[in-house]
């Protein structure tokens, strides 16, 4: 069951095709930090580890992370997350799936799992690409910390692996609303746009300052914890409370989208 | 109709046990009250003046909330000033004799401070540079304070304090859960802008975990440093050694240039001050407007003045923040204090104005 | 025989309108059950409460014997069904799409080409199998869907409108498999708003009409209830006006009459006794069209 959510989502050409236009940002990326800026970028601004690409492969996959976490990477979730029952619902084949032996239970639970698997795609896809694209233009020697700790350049992928398994799982909680909102309609889009909303909302609310005692509840507030894996020693405590605050909003979207989905109506 | 309840019901409750352990837990380890052997306020300062060096790591947050309310609206004045407003954060690994790291933690770089016995290094990972400070062989730790006797150090303390602060011990508390005695400082003179200061001292070792200043103008501390999380053990010496990278621009600052660093620049201009203790004022000299108004910005600084009437007829202007307050005085000179701006006003009136 | 499928007191609102209305019937095994009524009078409802897909609001139903909803799922096995239109995801291949289905099932990867092969072949599809669907004409669709209720081996097949669509090749090709289905001993379940057609294909069945069941019963015992009609031909029609009496209903050369079947042979004798030349004498029975008019009403209601 599963592993047939999965092909349905893996099969899917307009799912390939986000795939793949995610994957040629970092190409882009390097391509214009190598070629079509002088002397470098300089002078703070643009995402984290911007300023840092040209000193080592290890940092384009992480800008590209960095640049793409607020807005492009819940924008994909979020259409595979919400087409997943509601595409089924629309296109008829839920009906018949449930008519089956599988229960309501069962087949929502392999929805989650496959949106999930394809948001952890999506932000490895970026890192492998990047990292890829990274060894071509820029120097792969040893990678300095924010730190200045020098690690061995295999750490550093390991670590750039590591922060795209981070900025994937930071994105879980778009997913699962994008999967609870799915399970109330019959329109993929109307799913998709209501978990971008939301997505982008947390993040306004999260900018303005006389809001600052919400935020701690706020699903984007630690979605630049990535970051503190290149510290020496790595600093664990956002990254915690990034995944914590995930855990969170998945646990209530999950409650949402279980339940809705294993007690309402299947009209369509 | 019943599945509504478990469709809608169920989410929700979720949502409501979410939301409560979101903000409840950090109300509840803030709201325990350890039970701890009662002890009396010298009884603490001595305690933590005699208290043995600690190894730790902990997460030290620095909250400053010093324009209050105009912060949101001066959100580039802050920046500006040598304390910055809202809240920052540094690792502190604390080692056994001089070994001390300071991370300080940026949202997307860091500065560092590397200290061994051999030397120093600072690190700012912004433009990748760093400076070094090599230390001479000669121990100069040897402070002739540690020599005294704490008790009677901690009690000549409290007798000094006692004519113009209540020296109390405040009810107990956990700071970054750590069983904690509280020792509160507050004026006994009217005045002064200060409610109270808090000293929070760990109750099995008596290490300072957290400093706050409260202001009479605000329930919540102006000024709050403390540490988030502490863990006392021996940090891994890993923490301390600091090797600059490849193409790092290397700075070398010999003990001397250091020391003269620190020295002030003209030593003969002392600032006059007037009143005493809570109530202390600072006269500062022309310069010392110009130099804010750079730092702040004019218009920054134009917003935060308000026309006050002195005593004779003349109009000064007068900066409120929720712990200094300053008054420009038509002269050009400057009073400054931790004091009310009646304070201010009533010392412009002994300076003969 | 014991019932396939029993309803009982079933009720759904949807808003505040009624779509199933106390509904009551049982579907006796091996049976070929016609459930009848124009769109809209709640057929559709019933049977997605049946297959557990919406919740009734008041009443129970039994789907080879099992009632609780939790359960439903150990019996869903032995139904294959058909439910208004089929259902497919447009960018995978009938053969994936088959396979999706099977894998929902549990049934093993190794058993499912041959079972995917034997309902594609059934319907006719087995050409096009590798087409995404997206890409099949209507009627195509419609067999595919239909090649999904017939995957594997089930005791009671539930059809929603399974000729919606085809073409009347397609739909004499339907009638043929369910035939196929009856001879084997399943149980059919279909629903229908073409009545010609299940008349032709139906043992038993049930009108519904604006939420509620008017009538239910084995089709013979319907039309058993209905008093015969003689269908006289023969000159002059005036004698025979005369003979049969005030019920006559006269049309053109034809006269038609209510009468018990026992009348017949002594009404045929008077006749020629009177020297009136019959051409016609038949005993017409009632179409189900007519039943169905005469319990329901003229025209379809749809609300």
């Amino acid at each position: 069951m599963f592993v047939e959510e999965l092909k349905r989502v893996f099969r899917r050409p307009r799912n390939l095709i986000i795939l793949g236009l995610i994957a040629l940002v970092p190409i882009l990326l390097g391509l214009v930090v190598r070629f079509a800026s002088h002397g470098g970028p300089r002078g703070g601004g643009g995402p984290a580890f911007f300023a840092e690409i040209t000193q080592n492969a290890v940092f384009l996959p992480l800008a590209a992370l960095a640049s793409m976490e607020t807005l492009i990477l819940p924008l994909a979730a979020s259409i595979i997350a919400g087409d997943s029952v509601a595409g089924d619902a629309a296109n008829g084949s839920l009906r018949y799936l449930l008519v089956r032996r599988v229960s309501r239970a069962r087949t929502i639970h392999a929805k989650i799992v496959a949106a999930l698997v394809y948001t952890l795609a999506l932000s490895l896809m970026i890192a492998v690409v990047g990292l890829f694209a990274g060894s071509i233009l820029f120097p792969h020697h040893q990678v300095v910390t924010l730190s200045g700790v020098s690690i061995s350049f295999l750490h550093g992928v390991g670590e750039a692996l590591l922060a795209a398994l981070v900025v994937g799982a930071s994105i879980f909680s778009v997913t699962m609303v994008g999967i609870a909102v799915s399970t109330f309609t019959s329109s993929s889009l109307a799913a998709t746009s209501i978990a971008v909303t939301v997505a982008i909302a947390s993040e306004v609310l999260d900018a303005i300052p006389q809001l600052e005692r919400i935020r701690p509840i706020l699903l984007s507030n630690y979605w630049s914890a990535f970051i503190n894996i290149f510290r020496t020693p790595v600093l664990a405590g956002p990254i915690y409370k990034d995944l914590l605050e995930q855990l969170g909003w998945m646990a209530v979207f999950y409650l949402l989208a279980v339940f809705n989905f294993s007690q309402r109506d299947i009209t369509a | 109709m019943a599945r509504w309840k478990y469709r809608f019901g169920i989410p929700l409750v979720g949502a409501a046990v979410a939301l409560g352990a979101a903000s409840l837990t950090p109300a509840l380890t803030n709201a325990q009250t350890p039970l701890l052997q009662p002890m009396s306020a010298s009884q603490l300062i001595a305690a933590v003046m005699g208290a043995a060096p600690v190894q730790y790591t902990g997460q030290l947050q620095i909250t400053s909330n010093l324009l209050g309310s105009d912060a949101s609206l001066l959100s580039n004045v802050g920046q500006g000033l040598a304390l910055p407003e809202g809240t920052s954060q540094v690792m502190v690994y604390r080692g056994a004799g001089a070994n001390l790291r300071l991370q300080e933690i940026n949202a997307q770089s860091e500065r560092d401070l590397y200290v061994t016995s051999s030397g120093a290094w600072l690190w700012n990972s912004a433009g990748s540079s760093a400076e070094h400070v090599e230390f001479g062989s000669s121990t100069q730790q040897s402070s002739s304070l540690q020599q005294m006797n704490p008790t009677e150090m901690a009690d000549a303390l409290v007798g000094r304090l006692a004519p113009t602060s209540n020296v109390t011990v405040g009810a107990n508390t956990y700071v970054a859960g750590h069983a904690a005695y509280t020792l509160s400082l507050a004026p006994r003179q009217s005045g002064s802008t200060i409610s109270s200061l808090r000293v929070f001292v760990d109750a099995k070792n008596y290490h300072v975990l957290a400093v706050t200043v409260n202001s009479v103008y605000s329930s919540s501390p102006v000024l709050q440093v403390g540490y988030q999380t502490i863990t006392f053990a021996s940090p891994s010496l890993s923490n301390f050694s600091f090797t600059p990278p490849a193409g790092t621009a290397v700075k070398t600052v010999t003990e001397a240039q250091l020391q003269s660093m620190f020295e002030p620049t003209n030593p003969g201009t002392k600032p006059v001050t007037l009143g005493t203790s809570w109530q202390t004022v600072v006269e500062l000299p022309k310069t010392a407007l110009s130099q804010l108004s750079a730092s702040v910005g004019a218009k920054g600084l134009a917003e935060l003045e308000t026309p006050v009437t002195l005593t004779n007829g003349e109009t000064a202007e007068s900066i409120h923040t929720e712990l200094v307050n300053l008054l420009v005085l038509p002269t050009g000179s400057v009073l400054a204090g931790a004091v009310r701006s009646s304070v201010l006003e009533s010392d412009a009136g002994a300076l003969g104005l | 025989m014991a019932a396939v499928l029993e309803a009982d007191g079933l009720t759904k609102r949807f808003g505040g309108q009624i779509a199933v209305d106390s509904v009551t019937f049982s579907v006796d095994e091996g049976s070929v059950f016609g459930f009848l009524g124009p769109n809209g009078a709640g057929k559709t409802t019933t049977i997605r409460i049946a297959l557990g897909l919406i919740f009734p609001d008041a009443g129970g139903f039994a789907l080879l014997g099992e009632r609780r909803h939790s359960r439903l799922h150990r019996v869903l096995p032995r139904v294959g069904s058909f439910i208004e239109g089929p259902g497919y995801v447009p960018y995978l291949s009938a053969r994936q799409n088959l396979d999706r289905f099977l894998a929902a099932e549990g049934v093993r990867r190794s058993g499912r080409p041959r079972l995917i092969a034997d309902a594609l072949e059934a319907v006719g599809l087995e050409m096009v199998v590798d087409k995404p669907v997206g890409r099949y004409s209507l009627g195509m669709r419609q067999r595919l869907g239909i090649a999904q209720a017939l995957l594997g081996e089930r005791d009671l097949y539930i059809l929603d409108e399974p000729t919606n669509g085809l073409d009347p090749s397609g739909m004499r090709e339907v009638r043929r498999l369910i035939g196929e289905l009856a001879v084997k001993g399943k149980t059919i379940f279909i629903s229908t708003h073409l009545l010609a057609e299940a008349e032709q294909i139906c043992s038993h069945v049930a009108f519904m009409s604006q939420g509620r069941l008017v009538k239910a019963g084995a089709l013979d015992q319907l039309r058993s209830d209905y008093s015969p009609q003689l269908k006289i031909v023969g000159t002059p029609v005036a004698s025979i006006r005369e003979l049969v009496g005030p019920t006559a209903r006269v049309d053109g050369p034809a006269v038609a009459v209510d009468l018990d079947m026992n009348d017949g042979p002594p009404l045929l004798r008077a006749l020629v006794a009177r020297g009136v030349e019959v051409t016609e004498f038949t005993w017409l029975t009632p179409s189900l069209e007519e039943i169905f008019i005469a319990e329901v009403g003229e025209g379809f209601d749809v609300r």
